[in-house]
């Protein structure tokens, strides 16, 4: 910060400490494991003509700090003479000093990582035990990131991070046909308890078992006929959606072509879904993506970017919010201390009010009890077909087109009379036809589909979900692809 | 910032007492920029230097377990700290327990010192290429640009107990371009020249722009479609690169068998062949060596459409009983990482464009990495296919494309075509497309 001062520049520090442990699994064997611990700094400067540079080292001494502040007030003044766009916002960041802690009662300092190899070859072993034609991949891994954020206006702020998930890659795969089918069981959370408690193996080897053998049955599925059609996602698609599809589109740094903004302002009290529905984001102690404090050293909001379906709030920071015609929501984050902040979500969720009942827990619903569900709502008539798309394999969205692709492990075409099993193929369409198509919720919300968010070729944990299920309506917007 | 020389020895110093090492560490800087909207820099992709040491280590102890580690700038301050890390986090991994015994590295040229002197002192050639996309863009019709350009000037160490000390420098260039948010273009390479000669291939990017303007009803169908060779580079690392690594096969996660490679299982059109060569000179996917010490070569992993070889770290070479291969570079495409397609006599890309009578130009998808690599189905959404009418590009219509990866390859049908700008040529065949 003195040199900083010194050199006239406006200086954000970000130092970061990472430990990580991981280890994976294939088929009960031991495939690779690691523990290591991983730390650096980055300096962000803004000159008083608004230029920016950054640097950044994984050497934490007052001399590199020195040095880096220099080499980005270097390059920020370089950028000036091509024009480069001027940056504001930094004065308005409220000063904060404080430091924010997440209990992690079984984290990366307080479970042995022999206990994590044993769980991880067990879940693995007894996922592929279910079926001499299943292979499985089981990947965990549990990592501790402290933050600490000091900026030229006095804010000092450390946070830490905590997270753990477990995921299962299945494969079936038939030798005489050379048919396969490939499928996903993952849960997250804080600490090693997504698998070391009683109730988080259950959780997990439940969501296998249910994942390996639709695998097993998608080896005899046929593909489902292309078009448009009343759908039921569940929670983790629905997470994709709004995560994918609509929080992106409502972060600031957008503004100029996503389609949330008009003439580089939020389209807020714009109607963008039915008044049952509400879009959320903001930081849930003990998820897997909880960030309490932006990478700016702001503290992050809950942002109610669709309240009542009229869209409402932005995903903003301090850089673009001005602009943007928004509040600052402390929305900065970043992967790593080489990474400059970016606004971006951390548990997102889309919510219908007034939902459709489902008494039980999600890894104990079949699609019957959806069909069931759906009958008993009139949402599934005589003659007509429902898909229930399962399982999310993730998505991609274009925002300032608005288009957005999902894939799904299994898709359930139900009718009254019957349930067919039919292989997965692309949910694709425009973001505002997919939202205002929304129907109905099935059962209360479940917010641990876990991911990661690629922003700008940055990962940071993202999470989030929605009721256990959504119906969306048919609309000649919203496709499901053929294989 | 210590040298990849200094922590390396002392990396090695302190696993003298171990039954086996191996390691490989990096020293580098890079140098990047980017323009967002049309601006250059600004809060979210300003002008960045990164200087730091990386790496990693593999050690085998005395009992047999082996352990994985990091390798970072501060490892020899830590080096006690981290070795007892290292220690603790051992399992055992009867397969992997084994270094690679010496071997003569690839002699193969990675370095433009002109690429360092830029990283280290002279940054504005980095703003002035940025700056000539973004007019050339302009020029050809853009009116919104996203670009970035990088470069990185490093030092390489690969060691291991058995024997091998190899140090060498390293260069990297990329830059790319994405015009009004739907058509995108990216170049890599290790010498000055990937940033040389950028102006047709952005002029190129604005007529695929300019036709996108026209947008068109289209019947669906059947159709041909043209795969553009930065498609074709996905398609082969989602369904080839996956089904033929050699952790997949052994693990019973691929397409293909161990069986069947051991048989030369014809698994594609006997005029397809597919290799990978990590010793072309100043490739981006080049290297001398592994990080486990097996020398950069030429891999064919499928000739004649018969499978050969999976891809294989010494590891799954031992459990499957074959010899170790060259790999793929991290991070890579793979007609940058060196991989080469060949697929019947290929036609040049323009002659294969101006001999459609119809068919549609993909030249990016959305959701590939959602697919099912080892079916080999796909079902994925182009915002912007072009139509090819009489050899010209003529509109644009949003579309799904979906088929089957393994049978397009298959069909006979199919043709490659040589594009001078990518090393993975296009792809035309037939696949579903509803409009």
């Amino acid at each position: 910060m003195e040199r900083g001062r010194d050199l006239g520049v406006y200086a954000i520090l970000r130092i970061q400490h990472r430990a990580e442990r991981s280890v994976s699994a294939a088929n009960g064997a031991i495939q690779s494991a690691h523990c290591d611990e991983r730390s650096g700094m980055g300096v962000q400067v803004i000159t008083p003509d608004g230029a920016t540079g950054h640097a950044c080292t994984d050497r934490i001494t007052p001399e590199a700090a020195e040095r880096l502040v220099e080499d980005a007030a270097r390059l920020a003044s370089m950028s000036q003479g091509y024009g480069a766009r001027k940056v504001d916002g930094h004065q308005r960041m409220p000063r904060l000093i404080t430091s924010v802690h997440c209990e992690a009662p079984m984290g990366i300092e307080n479970f042995s990582h022999e206990e994590e190899q044993r769980l991880v070859a067990k879940a693995s072993a007894e996922t592929a035990a279910i079926d001499p034609a299943l292979a499985c991949h089981t990947a965990y891994g549990i990592v501790h990131e402290e933050w600490r954020v000091v900026r030229s206006d006095g804010t000092d702020v450390m946070f830490n991070m905590p997270r753990a998930v477990c995921r299962s890659s299945i494969t079936a795969r038939d030798a005489s046909s050379g048919r396969a089918a490939s499928v996903g069981a993952a849960v997250s959370g804080r600490d090693a308890s997504i698998i070391a408690t009683p109730e988080g193996w259950e959780r997990f080897m439940k969501r296998s078992r249910t994942q390996a053998r639709t695998a097993l049955a998608l080896l005899e599925a046929r593909g489902v006929k292309a078009g448009s059609y009343r759908l039921v996602i569940d929670y983790a698609l629905a997470k994709g959606l709004a995560h994918e599809a609509f929080g992106h589109s409502a972060e600031s740094d957008g503004m100029r072509t996503s389609i949330l903004w008009r003439d580089g302002k939020f389209m807020a009290g714009t109607r963008v879904a039915p008044p049952n529905v509400s879009i959320v984001d903001g930081p849930v102690e003990g998820d897997y993506a909880y960030q309490p404090v932006s990478s700016n050293g702001v503290l992050r909001g809950t942002v109610h970017i669709v309240r009542d379906g009229v869209l409402t709030s932005a995903l903003a920071d301090a850089f673009s919010a001005a602009e943007a015609g928004v509040e600052p929501t402390g929305a900065g984050r970043a992967e790593s201390y080489r990474d400059v902040p970016l606004p971006r979500m951390s548990n997102i969720r889309l919510t219908v009010a007034d939902p459709i009942p489902m008494p039980r827990d999600f890894e104990d619903v079949t699609p019957e009890h959806v069909r069931d569900a759906l009958v008993g709502a009139g949402l599934l008539q005589e003659g007509q077909v429902v898909l229930y798309l399962s399982g999310y394999k993730g998505g991609q969205v274009n925002p300032a087109k608005g288009d957005f692709v999902f894939n799904c492990s299994a898709i359930y075409e139900l009718t009254t009379s019957a349930i067919r099993l039919r292989l997965p193929a692309i949910f694709s369409g425009k973001v505002l036809s997919a939202l205002a198509a929304i129907l109905a919720g099935i059962g209360d919300p479940v917010i641990d589909a876990q991911g990661t968010c690629g922003k700008k070729g940055q990962g940071v944990p993202s999470s989030g979900g929605a009721n256990m299920f959504l119906v969306i309506d048919a609309a000649p917007d919203i496709r499901i692809g053929g294989v | 910032m210590f040298a990849a020389n200094d922590t390396a020895e002392a990396l090695a110093k302190a696993l003298a007492t171990a039954a086996g090492w191996r390691l490989t560490v990096t020293s580098s800087a890079r140098l990047s920029m980017g323009m967002d909207d049309g601006e250059l820099g600004g809060a979210y992709s300003p002008p960045r230097k990164v200087q730091e040491v990386s790496g990693s280590v593999f050690i085998v102890w005395e009992d047999g377990t082996v352990s994985k580690g990091l390798v970072s700038g501060s490892t020899i301050e830590q080096l006690k700290t981290k070795m007892s890390m290292w220690r603790s986090a051992a399992y055992r991994d009867d397969d992997a327990a084994h270094i690679a015994p010496l071997a003569e590295p690839a002699p193969v040229g990675l370095s433009d010192p002109r690429v360092a002197k830029v990283v280290q002192q002279s940054p504005r050639l980095a703003f002035d290429t940025l700056t000539a996309i973004a007019s050339t863009a302009r020029k050809a019709g853009a009116d919104n640009v996203d670009a970035s350009v990088a470069c990185a000037a490093g030092n390489t160490v690969t060691a291991t107990s058995t024997g091998l000390w190899v140090s060498y420098a390293h260069t990297s260039l990329s830059c790319g371009w994405v015009l009004n948010k739907s058509f995108a273009m990216w170049r890599l390479g290790r010498a000055l020249e990937t940033w040389k000669g950028l102006e047709p291939m952005v002029a190129s990017t604005g007529e695929m722009l300019a036709a996108s303007r026209n947008r068109v009803e289209l019947a669906g169908g059947r159709v041909r479609v043209i795969f553009w060779p930065a498609v074709v580079d996905q398609l082969v690392q989602h369904y080839l690169v996956h089904n033929l690594s050699g952790d997949m096969v052994v693990e019973k996660r691929s397409r293909f068998s161990l069986d069947q490679f051991a048989a030369g299982h014809a698994a594609f059109r006997n005029d397809f062949s597919l290799e990978l060569d990590t010793t072309i000179p100043m490739a981006p996917g080049s290297y001398p060596c592994t990080d486990e010490g097996i020398p950069g070569s030429k891999v064919v992993l499928v000739d004649g459409g018969r499978l050969v070889t999976p891809l294989l770290n010494t590891k799954y070479a031992r459990k499957s009983g074959l010899a170790p291969t060259a790999l793929p570079a991290a991070g890579l495409s793979p007609g940058y990482a060196g991989f080469r397609l060949r697929l019947g006599e290929p036609l040049a890309y323009g002659a294969m464009l101006s001999s459609a009578d119809e068919a549609l130009l993909v030249t990016g998808v959305l959701g590939m990495h959602t697919q099912d690599p080892v079916s080999g189905n796909f079902s994925l959404a182009a915002s912007d296919a072009l139509l090819v009418k009489e050899g010209r590009l003529v509109g644009a219509a949003k579309v799904v494309i979906s088929g089957n990866f393994f049978d397009i390859l298959g069909d006979s049908d199919t043709a490659a075509a040589v594009h001078p700008a990518y090393e993975t040529p296009a792809l035309a065949g037939v696949c579903r497309v509803e409009a």
